[in-house]
């Protein structure tokens, strides 16, 4: 690992160089993460979820082209360009990972955490995915269940519907929402 | 390329350290390194697959020792001094002594973000030539990639499988990393079984390609 005040110098340097060339502004790094720390995230994701639970003819669309269907809501953009969902279901559990970076469904999801972008998560998800869903993330599947990993190599950008807990057929769109965790719309977990 | 980058299947990772409530960001740099890339990128300094292939150049010993915000450091470090942005000896000196950043802010280049933001940068572009592929062919991925980048990951190469969704043409990552035009291509989900590239599990892997990655599956397969 490399010293954080080294790091810390170089990191300053080019900000230093970029500003005073005039390329960026001293306001424009800041301004920048403060979109995706306060205004991008799975909050979006939720939304669009809790809406396909509730309005089916939404999901369909959603499942056929989640593109179109987010911007619906008014969601999407950099990062999501173009969206896939794919639908949790008592057969099928899918499970969406980037083996060669870490691509992701920035505009309903924000950018990822530090386990998705992890050597770990990319380097087993694909050959072992039973063993990591149980032993790692507490998601034991039965053995009945395919599952089906998305490995984000190209531009498409993944997330799941993951299936609607039991129980909640009363509750309206926004209670719905505020249980889905963006780990269920990654698929390493289920509600 | 090869690279460390390419984790697909790699033995010897342990466990996945999960924790649900992580920061984005563990230091303020990391912040910062995040925020220049998607500046510089705004503003055009480099395409999203150099960034990407100056990522994967670091040695390995680099790259696994690194942390993921540390990498994205490296490739910002790469790509403005060998587009010229920067000097690297410019760079060097103001690394040892940084001092304070002096200039102005740039209201107008957030807003230029901020549509970027919202309608995207896609890579899609219309083709003419149809897709050589449809739902349920099988093909192969090719065994040997082109050198330089490449998004076709090594653990399905010399695989078959079949197309389960044609997608739109995207510019090809492998020239237009390069500089080398953008020689858009239609894309492809292939799915592999997890039997065939492991010799063991039951799942699918769903990968996602481009054209030129995949064959007719040949003989006898």
């Amino acid at each position: 690992m490399t010293d954080e005040a080294e790091l810390r110098a170089r990191v300053k340097a080019l900000e230093a160089l970029l500003v005073e060339r005039g390329l960026i502004g001293t306001d424009t790094v800041d301004r920048i993460v403060e979109v995706y720390e306060s205004e991008i995230g799975p909050l979006l994701g939720a939304r669009v979820v809790a809406h396909a639970w509730t309005n089916p003819d939404f999901k369909q669309r959603l499942l056929a082209d989640a593109t179109a269907a987010c911007w619906e809501l008014d969601i999407g953009g950099l990062q999501g360009e173009k969206l896939v969902a794919v639908e949790n279901t008592p057969e099928v559990h899918n499970v969406v990972v980037c083996t060669l970076c870490s691509c992701y469904p920035w505009p309903v999801l924000g950018i990822p955490p530090n386990w998705y972008k992890s050597p770990e998560y990319r380097a087993r998800m694909v050959a072992e995915p039973r063993v990591v869903l149980a032993e790692d993330f507490g998601v034991v599947l039965g053995e009945d269940v395919e599952i089906r990993v998305q490995d984000s190599s190209a531009e498409m950008r993944y997330f799941t519907v993951p299936q609607r807990p039991a129980g909640t057929e009363d509750w309206d769109e926004e209670r719905l929402a505020g249980i889905v965790t963006r780990e269920s719309m990654v698929g390493v977990a289920v509600l | 390329m090869d690279g460390p980058h390419d984790l697909g299947g790699v033995p010897g990772f342990g466990p996945v350290r999960f924790s649900p409530d992580d920061p984005l960001f563990g230091a303020d740099w990391e912040r910062k390194v995040f925020g220049l890339t998607m500046a510089a990128s705004t503003i055009g300094l480099f395409n999203r697959d150099e960034n990407r292939h100056a990522r994967e150049r670091m040695s390995p010993e680099a790259y696994r020792s690194s942390g993921y915000f540390e990498q994205w450091l490296v490739a910002l470090e790469t790509n403005l001094t060998e587009l010229g942005v920067l000097d690297a000896d410019v760079l060097r000196d103001r690394v040892s002594d940084p001092g304070e950043i002096r200039g102005k802010p740039r209201p107008e280049l957030f807003e230029l973000f901020q549509d970027t933001l919202e309608f995207g940068a896609s890579l899609d572009r219309t083709v003419a030539a149809p897709p050589l592929f449809e739902v349920g062919s099988r093909v192969r991925a090719v065994s040997v990639v082109r050198p330089g980048h490449t998004r076709l990951p090594a653990y399905v190469r010399g695989h078959v499988g079949v197309v389960r969704r044609v997608d739109p043409a995207f510019v090809l990552p492998d020239t237009n990393a390069h500089h080398d035009g953008e020689n858009p291509e239609h894309t492809y989900s292939v799915g592999f079984s997890a039997l065939d590239l492991w010799g063991k599990g039951d799942h699918e892997v769903r990968v996602d390609v481009w054209e030129s990655y995949l064959e007719e599956p040949g003989e006898g397969s």
